[in-house]
Order: C-alpha cells, then structure tokens, then sequence
C-alpha cells in the first residue's frame, strides 16, 4: 500500500490518491557511482542522527558508512520529503525499516545495493483511502506529563505541519488511515506515530543531545548551539523567573561565566553595574550594548543620559535609576550574553563591552490561553554591623578627653556632658531594620493560529522600603505583541509595544551611613520636644522630612517585517522606536535641614528627562550549498537617532511655605535654570558569511563599517570585524569510535570591536549659555577645549574555547581562554595643566589593557527519571592588566594606574603598624614625607577586580515538585571602614584591633595619622563571599486536580532571595561595601495559573 | 562589503548632528555681533559667578582674590578654622585655594584669548572687534597681573591651541608684566572713553580701566614716571570720576568706581555675603585686631578720629569687627557692585610714584586728599620714607579687604617680613611670599618647577 499526500492551504489537510503509472524502475543515478568502495568498508551497522535531511542525503551518509550503493531514479523520490533519523550502531535493515515506514516506497537489498521503488496502490486501496481518513486529535506530553505547547506535529513524506496549542492539543483534518505522523520538540527525542485511531496521547522522552540543536540568538542572526563559532550564554524565562527580582540583570547574577553583576544598592531599582571580560577602558564608557528586541536601550541611568553636567546631582534618591529595571522579567523569553569577538564584532563600534540580546516573549499557537502569577513577600536587611557598646563608646570617649588632657564639654561632647549615658537606641534597627513588603501580579493572555498570534500582558509590583520612613517604589505595565505570517509563508509580520510607568517614592537618602554613625544615646528631640541637632550628622527624622519622587516611563515600540523573495533568499527590516522619560521632584523643607550653621532655607530640585531612539535595519539573507557545505550570508545596515532632552532642570530655593514646595513657581530665588538637549547619529553597514562544511568544521566571518556622529569630521568612521572557526570533532568517525564524547566542539576566534561610549560633542569647538547673565545679559563661555582629532577605541578580542558533552550529553563542559586587549583608549578627561585654559579634555592614550581569563562552565544531570538532579557549576578567572602607558603620560596618571597592574588596582600607603598610637607609613620614595601624588609613597596593595567568581546551581524535581538553589561567589579583596577612637559617632567593633590612641582632637598625632591609615593597605580585608542568591520551591498541582479547578496548569511556590552570605567581611554587605544599604534578604510566596 | 562602503560615503548627512540648543559653535559664535559680546559677558560671568561653567567651583574674581590674601597677610582671620592654612601662611600645593586662584585665573586667560582669535579673524564691524578685543586683552592683563602676584613667574599663555600650550614653562615676572603693560595699551587704544557699552554701568573695562590697572602695573615694576602720568590721566577725567562720601563709594551708581564686577546671580557681591556675620550674628571672616589698630582713632578730637572705621567697620555681639564697605548680601536688597578699581588708589598711585621720584609735596598733596574725605588732618610724614610708610598706611586703611592691596603692597615693597613676622611668628618663613604652584599643574606639566619652600 502507498499513499502520497499533498498539501492544502490552511490548516485543514486533505489528501487525495495520486494515481501514478511508473511501473517500472528506472534505476541509473548513483550517488555514489564515482566512488569505488572497497569491501573492507563494507558493515552492515549504521549510527545516524539526521533531522530534517533529504532522502537522497540520507542514502549519502550511508553509503559513506556502509559501503551500500543506493539504486533509484530521480522521480522516484520525487516530493518524498524529509525524514529524521537516529540510529546507534544498528543493523541496516533496521534502519532502513524505520527510514521508510509511512513512505510510498520500497526497498530491497541486492549484492552491495539497495534498489529503492515506489509502491503501486491496488485500485481498491485507491477507492477507499479517502473513506477510511481520519481526523485526528492529540495531545503531546513529557513524560513527566508537562504540557508541551508549541511541539511540531509533521506528517511523513510531506511538508505539512502543526504545532500543538498551550495544552499540548493539536488536530489534523482528513489524515488518511495508516499515515505517520513525526512528533517534535526540541530538547525532546522525537516520535513517529502511525495513525489508526482518531485521539492518541503522545509523550515524548527528553533528548540530552539535542541541546545542540538549541537555538541561540546571535543579534542579526541565529544559530544553533552546535553551530555556534563564538561564545555566548543564554539565560531562559524558567531560569528568570524564579528570582523575585524587579531588575532582569540582577537575575543574571552567578548564571553567566564572564559577567561580573554587581547590585549598588538594596534600594529598588538602583543601577546594577555589569562588566563582561573585565575593564576594557581607562575612562569611556564600559556599559555592555543592551538590545532589546533588535533595539538598542541604553543602559545609562537616564538622568545621566544628556551628558555631563545633566546629571541630577543630590536630587537622585537612592543612587542612579537603572533603565533596564524597567524591563519587566515576566515579559522576557531569553537573554543572551554575546562575548568574543565572534559573537560581538557584528555590533561592531558598540561591541567592545559585550552585547546583551534581550527577546521578549511571543504568543504560542492554539486555543486562548490566560495566565496569572502572583507573588507576595517580605524583605529586610540580612546582617548588622557590628558597633562597640554604649558603655564601651562612652568610656572610650572619656580615655580620649583624657588622653587629649581637655574636659569634657557640651559643645565637645555634648554625648558625654549633655545626653543621657543610659539611652541606648540601635539606630541600625531604627534605620534599616523594617520588614519591607511587595506584591508582584503578572497577567498574559496568549493566543494564535498557523499564521497568526497574538500576546497582551500587564504587570505591577509593589515595593515598600525597609527605611526609617517608608517610601515605596511602584512598577505596572502593558506589553502587547501580535505576529502574522501571510498565507504563503513568505511574508512576516512582527510588532510589539510595550509600556513601563515606575514611580519611586523613596526617601533622599539610604541611611545606611547615619545607621552606624549615630551612637546610641544621641537625643532625636530636645527638651521643648523639638529636633535635636549637632553638627556631626544630621537628624534622621529631619531627612524624613525631605522627599524624592521620581517617575519615569519606558516605552518601547518595535517590528520587523520580513519577506522570503526566492527559497534562499530573503529580506528583512528592524524598525524601531524607544522613549524612556523621567521626571523628578525632591524637595528638602527648611524644617528637615540643620539650623545650626546657616539660617535653613527650604529648597527643591525639579527635573525633566527624556530620551528617544529611532532605529531602521535593513539586511538581506542568502543561503546556498555549496559542495557539502551551507554558505550563508548576510548583509544589512542600521541608522539610528538618540536624542536626550532636558526640558528643565531647575534648582531653586525660599518658599512662602513648605506646603508650596511642589512646584517651583512658588520659589522666589533660582540657583539654576538649565535646558539641555543632545543628540547621537549612527549608521553602519555590515555584512556576514558563515560556510558550513557538514555541520563539522564551520568558519564565520563578520564585517562592520560604523559612523558615528560622536567623532570629528575625518574620524567618524571605523571598521570592525572578527573570524570564527569552529571544528565539531565529535563528528569525526575517530573521535565517535572512542565512544567517549557525545559532544566536542573547539572553537576559536580573533576580532576587533570598538567603544564609542564617549560622549556627543566631544569633538567640537562651541560655546554654551551660561546659566546665569553678567548684568542681566546672556553670557557664553566655551565648552571645552575641543581636540577634533580624537578617533575609535580599538578592543582586539582574542578567544579559544572547547565544548565537551559526555554521557549523551548529560554532562556538558564548556571552558574558554580569551585575551582582549585595548589600545588607542579614548581618555574624556585627560588631565590637561590648568595654563591651557581647562583641567582636562578628550584625547587618544596610547595606552594598552589587557583582560586575560579563563571560563569553566559545567553543566550535569547525575540523576535523571521521576527524580531529577540537575547541577551547573560555573567559575570566571580573570586579570586585568595595563600593559602600557606612555612615559610622558605615566606622571599623569601615575597615582591612578600602574603599568602592570590592573586599572582598578588600590594604590595605597604601606602601613608599618603602630608606635605609642600613632599609625606609621614605609616611606617608598624615601623622601622624608609621606605623601600621594608626586611625592608617591603608595604601592599597589591589591586589585577591586575579584580573583574568580561564579555560580553554582543544583535542581531537584521530583513530579510536580521542584527545588532550585542558586549559589554565587566571589573571591576579592575590599576594604574595611574603620571609625577612629574617641571622635564624636558610634564606633565599630573593629575599633578592637585599632591601635590608635583615642583622642577627640583632630589635631592629634594619632588623629592625623588616621587620615592616612585611611588610603592605606591597614584596611584592606578579605570580602570574599558565598551566597545562597536564590531558592526557589515550587509545586505543580497534579492534573487531576488541575482539572477539577479547570486549570491548564497551575503551581505554588515559595522563593527566597539573598537568604545568607558566608564571609569573613565585617562590613553591612561583601558585595556592596561601606555603609550603603546591601542587598536585601527577600522571601516570597506565590501562584501561577494558566487557563 | 563593496556595496556597504558605497553605501555609506553618500551617507555623510545621515550623521551629521546640530549643535544643543544651548551652544554655539565657535565659528558662529564670533559671526553675530549679539553672540559675540555675550562671549565677553560670559568671560566676566564665568570670573565672578559661582557657576560659569568649565572648571569655575567657586567665585575666583569674587572672593578668592579678596580673601586669600586678605588672611595670608593680615587684614583679616578665620577663627573657626584656627589652623587656617592662609592665615598660618603654611599653603601646601594641593591645596584648594591656589588650585582655584591658579586654574580660573588661566579659565579666564583662555577666553580671553578665545575671544581675541574670534574676533581677529571675525568680519563684525571694527568697532565692535575693537571694543572686545580691547575687553579681552584688559581681562587678560588683570588675569597676568594677579598671576605673578601670587605665584612669581608663570606660563605665558597668548593663544588658545591647546597642544603648544601645554607644556610651556614659567616666565620670569618682567615678561609677564610686559605683556601686561603691552595689552593694556592697545586696550587703551582699543577700548571706548566712556560706559556706553555697558549702558553707563561701570561694569565693563573701558579705556580708564585700562590706563588706571596700567598705573598700577606701572607702579609695581617701579616705573614711577609712567605709573604717575597713567594715573594723572584717570584723575585728570573729573568729569567721569570723583571721589564721593564714604558712604557712597560701593554704590552701583558711585563716580569714584572705574571698573566693577555686576552682581553675581544671586543679585549680591560675593564679598558681602563672606564678609558679613551669618544667621547667629557673627563674622566667619572678622577683621584682625591688627589692621582695627591701625585705624588712626581718637574721638575727642575729630581730626585724629579716622570716618573709615564707623564708615566701615562694625563690631559683632561677640567682639568681632568686620568690614561693611559692602552691605547687601541677600538677594534683591542689593545697592552695590564688587568695585575691582577706583579712583582713591590712583591718588595713593600716584602718592607713591610722586614720593619715589622726590616729589614729597605732590606725594604728600595727593595723600592729602584721601585723608581729607576721611575726615582726617593732613599727614605728618614729610621726609620721603615717613612718606612711603604714610603712603602704605594708608593704602592698607583705604583699601582694606579690596582684591589683595595690603598683601601685594607689603610683597612688592619687601617688607612682608619685617611688617608679618612678629605678627605671625614662627609660622611665618620668607618663603611664603610666593604660592605654590598647584601640585596637579606640576604633574601635567613636568616643565613646570615649584617655588621654594614647598
């Protein structure tokens, strides 16, 4: 019996009989016909795995293995199809059993060939085939009985396919009776199913090698893991979503070998700074690309994005907004982090720092689909500083006044003479010590067909500060996302908008210094009941009093459109629209400011920013075989436009009343007025060709030509690019006969990518309004000294990397060496001598700094069944190095950098321990003084650059039931703070291995040499830490029960964040350092539902 | 890759970006007259305003000037910060104070010069491009000037190109002050005769500002002849200027101001805001017991009784006396400009220049008339020694807390030790006549040497 089907329009599927009349076989094309096979290569074993490979390429790969000739004619298999095909090491019949089970051929082995032949249909079998049709309905599964939406439902011998909807449904009209159907998915092993009753449950077995096949987004193009000639990491919606985090970058945290993350604060939305591969730069910008759905987004705190001297100073609560905390994680389906040259040189000019490819996520095929998740928790501060007793302050405070040989008084120590010795109140309680709350509710209706689809969604968080005083921060948004696909396949249509609005209410300040400085019997209120105030710190109630409200909107709005003009070739456009606003009111009331030095008058700092890019893309794509290989090439361009507006920025102060402080109008007296705008530009072509040579040996090469409104005339254009190799050598019959490697890859690649993170203008010869008239006339003064001649920053990035897979690829191995290096460093302030008219400018260092490292990145399942034990293990080494600077530019910077040594090296003081008291410091220079700068004692004492760090993860699931832990480390070194003894301010317990002599003087030996303790190694400590970063415990409700409350899916979980911290730091946080408020210990409990 | 490169020639104008809004390029600055003036407007801003932009922190020409060396010699102290570092003459070279004085000073030096190229090569009418280039090269001389007085011989910088600029060495005093002298007369030949372009405010350099800051110069490099004849001409002009009462003199309207700065953009001068006692009623900046004993007092007897001091001089509750020459330090009660130049020390110039030349009766005539609107008798003094010492009393009553007259006049006539020693004691060195260069111009420029004693 045959069958041969053809494809109808739409998602209905007819078939009908075609009669055909060969009745003869007309056997003469051999593939291998030119070949002589010897005997001796003769087996009749075969190892295949084949996805989606032509029949006649099929017989190739056999042939080559077998020694067997193929016998057939061309229309034979003409419209045959593909077909997928794995085999270990098995008997040839068997193989070939399964290759042609559901086709309308037939084979028959003869002497060394295999004759193939199509299968005439009996008249009778062509009468009833259509009465016997079936219209099929299914539902697909693991084998853990998860839902698998989206799985590829294909039938055999054809190209017709579905994809099954978010329950795992699918259907098929009219499928003859006995048809095969191919069952897909990735990360699954895939099924044939012969068709015989209309409702089958189909479960599918997880495929540990197909990890190759995952796609991997690389930008302008994607391409598969095993294909891959560059180094990248990508990070899923699972893996984001278990962190209760509000900023996508901070769930990145230990997941990525290479990417330093580091939180600045605990405050919500404080800026994460993140650094790829080390410092590549001495003074530009070292903020990896971010891309947002093909968009660039700038990961500049947005009130800093006008460019300097926009930057809202003393009025930004909580340390700098960062952008990307905007982002809402539940809207994303994968971020990529793009590494070597390889992967970034396609950026180009933008690339040095790393890229970070941010896909948010699109709707699934199927039946509508509604999900809600929602979250709520508690968060705190995880550890207290430790602080000298009230009673051992006090009674150091007195050794001190002694020591000094002066009484106490209540101007000196109004802590001793004026307050009352017995209070003792822990300010860090006080302070930072409440339980915040926040809620978290996440909503997406999905829905789409064949061709279309469709996504809406809403979030809104809720954050409320573990800060004396309160302040909340609040996030919601919308996302809508809609794709379409004409009816021939050839055209697609992609767009989405999303809008983000954030209000921040939290207070000016972070209290995490007045925390551990205020001692313990200071007087909030006075006698009378008013504040109390002294000059050494200010009255936390009166910061209470002062507000900060900052609101800000993101919207992002992109598409692309895509048409396939011949099978091989297509086109594609990216556009692309963001606006990102911000707008800040801070008010600080004379009512919360000390009256002690000057009358207080109440003042407000009101401000507006606002940012907007325009994006166009356009790039062709060309596939074609050649030989045995794939080329495919592409070649595209982009323009963008960024323009950043600061419509006002105003600073003013004397108001009739403090209840009028909300809008500047009600000021009578203006320190500034300022209105500042800018504006970047910035096309590039670029052009990519990848050849493919039997998925085993793979050479990729990118170019990149950028211009840049940035640079001078003469200077604004650059060229970049980067060669990858790659060598799959688990596909080389000596390496599979080992049976060792399910997997290997090495892979290696050289590259130049650019930094033109400097910022607009840089270049040119202006004036600006001063902010304020000479006499009521408008007054200019030059912006800089302009230096036209300043061009590119180079990053010459050089990587080899190995990727193992064992045991079917149930332990995978991924280690990297990589070396960039970076010269022709753009230098924005180059110190200048003052005698020039400006202290500093922008300038082109001949100056060399290398990052060296290696990466390990080892992923395993020990255990695997009902009970499944996953485990990823990562760890980063890296150095950085300057390798050169000039000589006549080593007395510039010869206090900041060593050659040799790394940029972010601590140049500090030796310190020679204590005599009667007095700290003592080696005189390096043996001059006499110690003293910086020219007369330099300092030596390069250690490195802020961490010695290694990484993560380590480990799952456990068990049906329903799933537990993660995510762990990360860092080994580095910091510094401690230290209070001298004696001075006015709670103290330190560390005060313990102080050896000063306590003094309250400013002018005593001891005091003086304190100052200088201060930019020594005395306080360099080990900052090292563990952390348990994550913990996430969720549950699955089983389907019985699912559907008895007619959910799809629903689960409970229970996540926790920042639960503990092993180390020897005795500092608030390792991570964070001094006294800003660390991190925040989080734990949350939650639902997600699907319907 | 051909096809890209094609591409992206004919895309020059695609990256191409205007100016923000709130700038101008230097080409299109200096081919508008308003826009050009506003650059002098702005050099003056970026002088005294706190906030001119570039590297300007803090008001230079506004209080730095005045208050350095007002508490390096002995005019006044600072008593909540008892280790001063001016008044302890113990200046270290990264101290923030000679960083301030040294790089604005060199701020304004650039603009000017800025100024000085734009216009050379502008096409603007030659009135104007005389008017501000007159302007730049008197703000240039006055920046020189106050160079060499704190820190002896500095880089000579006449030229805005930042790469030969930045690794010129010191030139000795002479030089610097012949370029001086050299700028302010062609300012002289440059500038207007009147205040017609500041509409008759006396807030920008004319040609009497030129030729008194040239008798000044004149008198500092010892050419008396010269100093005496510059000094006739602005005395000579009484149409324009006149010495009003005391009470007058800092007033925006006073006849007796030749150059002043406008108010800051808080509607004050500066000086009033440092000079005066804060919120609890005393003086952060009091004046020293010393120079409140040199007022020649005596209230029995008028003759001998000094109006400077109830004119302008005031005791706080805490014993404190400090100087109201200026008295509007808040904003909108302001009455009066920071005056740089009057007309008093062109008779104390012209004293000076008369007494070194022998001319005791001129010397002691011009005196005279300073003492007089004090409500003094004539001075004793009648040989010339007592005549200079009367001339240096007097300068250090009339001009007390006024941009560095009492600190420069003991340096320039060498007796800095002998007048400062016993006053300061051991914290004082012969030495600390000089500042130290700013310990960053030192390490940008290792052509640059420090000055002894640092």
């Amino acid at each position: 019996m045959y069958i041969f089907y053809q494809t109808k329009l739409k998602a209905e599927y007819t078939v009908f009989r075609r009669f055909m009349l060969i009745m003869r076989l007309t056997t003469i094309i051999l593939i291998s016909a030119i070949l002589q096979v010897s005997a001796s290569s003769y087996a009749q074993k075969v190892t295949l795995n084949e996805r989606n490979i032509k029949l006649t390429d099929l017989f190739n790969k056999i042939r080559t293995q077998t020694g067997l000739d193929f016998l057939f004619s061309e229309s034979t298999l003409k419209g045959s199809g593909r077909v997928n095909i794995k085999a270990d090491n098995q008997d040839i019949r068997v193989v070939l059993e399964k290759v042609f089970n559901g086709l309308p051929f037939e084979y028959r082995m003869e002497n060394r060939s295999v004759i193939i032949s199509r299968v005439e249909k009996s008249f009778i079998e062509k009468v009833i085939a259509p009465l016997m049709a079936i219209d099929l309905t299914g539902r697909v599964t693991s084998e853990k009985g998860q839902v698998l939406a989206g799985a590829s439902i294909t039938v055999k011998g054809t190209s017709f396919k579905v994809r099954t909807d978010q329950y795992g449904n699918f259907s098929i009209k009219g499928l003859p009776s006995g048809a095969v159907i191919i069952i897909s998915f990735v990360g699954y092993i895939d099924r044939e199913v012969k068709v015989e009753v209309p409702n089958i449950n189909i479960t599918l077995e997880v495929d540990e090698t197909s990890l190759q096949e995952v796609q991997i987004n690389k930008g302008y193009y994607s391409t598969t893991e095993k294909l891959n000639t560059g180094s990248s990491v990508q990070i899923t919606s699972a893996q984001l979503e278990r962190q209760p985090i509000s900023n996508p970058l901070q769930a990145l945290q230990g997941l990525i070998p290479g990417m330093q993350i580091r939180q600045t604060s605990g405050m919500a939305g404080a800026a994460t700074t993140v650094l790829i591969r080390g410092r590549n730069s001495v003074n530009s910008g070292l903020i990896p690309l971010y891309v947002i759905d093909g968009m660039p987004f700038s990961g500049v705190p947005v009130d800093q994005q006008v460019g300097s001297g926009a930057t809202i100073l003393g009025g930004q609560p909580n340390g700098a907004t960062d952008p990307l905390s905007n982002i809402n994680p539940a809207d994303i389906e994968t971020i990529t982090v793009l590494k070597d040259a390889d992967a970034t040189a396609i950026y180009g000019s933008r690339g040095a720092n790393g890229v970070v490819l941010i896909t948010t996520k699109r709707a699934g095929k199927g039946r509508p689909t509604f999900n809600v998740n929602y979250s709520t928790g508690l968060s705190e501060v995880v550890n207290q500083r430790g602080l000298l007793s009230s009673e051992d302050y006090l009674a150091l405070r007195r050794r001190a006044f002694v020591n000094d040989n002066r009484t106490p008084t209540a101007a000196l120590a109004p802590d001793l003479v004026l307050w009352d010795p017995s209070a003792n109140t822990n300010y860090q309680d006080m302070l930072i010590g409440n339980t915040a709350k926040q809620h978290d509710a996440n909503a997406s209706l999905s829905m789409g067909n064949e061709l279309s689809s469709l996504l809406l969604s809403a979030n809104y968080r809720n954050e409320s500060s573990v800060l004396f005083g309160g302040g909340r921060y609040q996030k919601g948004g919308f996302n809508i996302r809609a794709n379409q696909t004409s009816a021939d396949g050839r055209l697609k249509l992609d767009l989405g908008a999303s809008l983000s609005l954030t209000q921040n209410d939290m207070l000016g300040s972070d209290f995490g210094a007045a925390a551990i400085s205020i001692p313990a019997n200071y007087p909030l209120y006075d006698a009378a009941g008013k504040l109390y105030w002294i000059t050494n710190f200010n009255n936390p109630i009166g910061t209470t009093r002062q507000s900060a409200i900052n609101k800000g909107n993101t919207l992002l709005i992109n598409g692309s459109i895509s048409y396939k003009i011949l099978q091989n070739l297509s086109f594609k456009t990216n556009l692309g629209y963001t606006k990102i606003s911000q707008d800040l009111t801070a008010k600080a009331p004379a009512s919360s400011l000390s009256p002690l030095s000057t009358v207080p008058v109440s003042s407000g700092i009101y401000s507006s920013t606002d940012g907007t890019v325009y994006i166009a893309e356009p790039q062709l794509d060309y596939n074609i075989k050649i030989g045995k290989g794939k080329l495919s090439a592409t070649l595209g361009g982009a323009w963008q436009q960024s323009k950043n507006n600061q419509p006002y920025f105003i600073s003013a102060n004397t108001f009739a009343s403090e209840s009028l402080m909300d809008s500047y109008t009600n000021a009578a007296n203006f320190t500034t007025v300022r209105s500042l705008n800018s504006e970047y530009r910035y096309i590039s072509g670029f052009g990519l060709i990848n050849y493919n040579w039997m998925d085993k040996y793979l050479i990729n090469a990118v170019f990149r030509r950028d211009g840049s409104s940035r640079f001078g005339p003469g200077k604004k254009y650059g060229n970049f690019g980067s060669v990858g190799l790659a060598w799959n050598f688990s596909d080389e019959q000596f390496i599979k006969d080992l049976n060792v490697l399910s997997f290997g890859k090495l892979r290696g690649s050289y590259g130049v990518t650019g930094n033109d993170q400097v910022e607009n203008y840089s270049f040119m010869d202006t004036y600006t309004s001063t902010s304020s008239s000479y006499g009521g006339n408008p007054g200019f003064y030059p912006t800089r000294v302009a230096n036209p001649d300043f061009n590119w920053e180079s990053n010459k990035k050089f990587e080899i990397g190995l990727e193992l897979g064992f045991f079917k690829d149930r332990m995978r191995l991924t280690s990297a060496f990589y070396r960039n290096r970076s010269d022709n460093m753009v230098v924005r302030n180059a110190p200048l001598p003052a005698q020039t008219g400006f202290t500093s400018y922008i300038t082109n260092l001949d100056a060399l700094v290398q990052n060296q490292g290696v990466e390990f990145d080892l992923h395993a399942t020990p255990v695997k069944g009902d009970f499944t034990w996953d485990l990823s293990f990562n760890i980063s080494i890296s150095r950085n190095k300057l390798l050169s600077l000039p000589a006549s530019l080593s007395t510039l910077y010869g206090n900041i950098y060593q050659v040799g040594a790394s940029l972010n090296s601590y140049l500090l003081f030796r310190n020679k321990g204590f005599v009667d008291g007095v700290a003592q410091f080696e005189d390096l220079n043996g001059d006499g003084f110690i003293a910086s700068g020219l007369k330099n004692d300092t030596y390069v004492a250690g490195t802020r650059d961490p010695k290694f760090y990484g993560g380590f993860t480990s799952a456990f699931s068990y049906k329903g039931l799933r537990l993660d832990l995510l762990f990360n480390f860092t080994k580095q070194i910091g510094i401690d703070q230290m209070g001298f003894p004696g001075m006015l301010g709670s103290q330190l317990d560390n005060l313990a291995e102080s050896q000063f002599k306590p003094s309250a003087l400013t002018s005593s030996a001891s005091y003086i040499s304190y100052l200088n303790f201060g930019g020594s190694d005395g306080l360099l400590t080990d900052a090292s830490f563990i952390r348990l970063r994550n913990v996430s415990l969720s549950y699955a409700l089983p389907e019985k029960w699912q559907n008895t409350i007619k959910t799809k899916r629903a689960q409970v979980f229970l996540r926790g964040q920042n639960l503990f911290t092993i180390t020897n730091y005795k500092g608030l946080d390792p991570e964070t350092q001094g006294s800003i408020l660390p991190p925040l210990k989080m734990f949350v409990a939650g639902v997600q539902c699907s319907f | 890759m051909v096809l890209t490169g094609v591409t992206l020639s004919g895309c020059e104008k695609l990256i191409e970006v205007d100016v923000p809004v709130n700038q101008l390029t230097s080409d299109a600055i200096y081919a508008d007259s308003v826009t050009a003036q506003a650059t002098v407007n702005g050099m003056y801003s970026v002088m005294y305003n706190t906030t001119g932009g570039g590297t300007v922190t803090a008001s230079t020409f506004g209080t730095f000037v005045i208050n350095c060396p007002a508490r390096s010699a002995d005019e006044s102290y600072w008593p909540n910060f008892p280790n001063d570092e001016l008044v302890n003459n113990s200046l270290i070279p990264s101290s923030a104070n000679v960083t301030t004085l040294w790089n604005n000073s060199y701020l304004s030096i650039y603009q000017a010069n800025k100024i000085i190229e734009g216009m050379e090569a502008s096409g603007l009418s030659a009135t104007l491009k005389k008017q501000l280039i007159g302007e730049a090269k008197f703000i240039r001389a006055y920046c020189y000037y106050t160079l060499v007085n704190f820190f002896g011989d500095v880089p000579l910088i006449t030229k805005t190109d930042v790469q030969s600029n930045l690794s010129i060495g010191r030139s000795p005093v002479n030089e610097v002050y012949a370029q001086a002298i050299s700028d302010l007369k062609e300012a002289q030949g440059l500038l207007a005769p009147d205040y017609s372009w500041s509409a008759g405010l006396r807030t920008r350099a004319n040609r009497w500002a030129a030729t008194a800051l040239l008798a000044r110069v004149y008198l500092y490099q010892k050419e008396y002849a010269l100093a005496e004849t510059e000094a006739s001409k602005v005395i000579a002009n009484q149409a324009t200027f006149s010495l009003p009462a005391l009470s007058q003199v800092f007033l925006k309207a006073s006849q007796e101001t030749i150059w002043a700065f406008n108010t800051n953009q808080f509607g004050y001068p500066f000086i009033a805001r440092a000079l005066l006692p804060s919120s609890n009623g005393e003086p952060s900046q009091p004046l020293t017991p010393n120079l409140v004993a040199a007022f020649e007092r005596d209230a029995l007897r008028p003759d001998y009784e000094d109006d400077r001091y109830a004119a302008w001089v005031k005791t706080s509750p805490g014993g404190r006396a400090y100087s109201v020459k200026y008295i509007s330090n808040a904003a909108g009660v302001n009455t009066e400009f920071a005056v740089v130049l009057r007309l008093a020390e062109q008779y104390l110039i012209r004293a000076e220049a008369r007494a070194q030349q022998n001319n005791l009766s001129g010397a002691a005539t011009d005196i005279n008339v300073i003492r007089t609107r004090a409500g003094l008798r004539n001075t004793p003094a009648s040989t010339k020694d007592a005549l200079l010492l009367a001339i240096e009393h007097e300068r250090q009553i009339e001009l007390n807390m006024e941009y560095g007259h009492r600190w420069f006049d003991l340096k320039r006539t060498g007796r800095a030790t002998v007048v400062l020693s016993p006053i300061k004691g051991a914290n004082w060195q012969e030495t600390d006549v000089l500042y130290p260069i700013p310990e960053a111009q030192i390490t940008n420029n290792t052509n640059l040497r420090q000055n002894p004693g640092y």
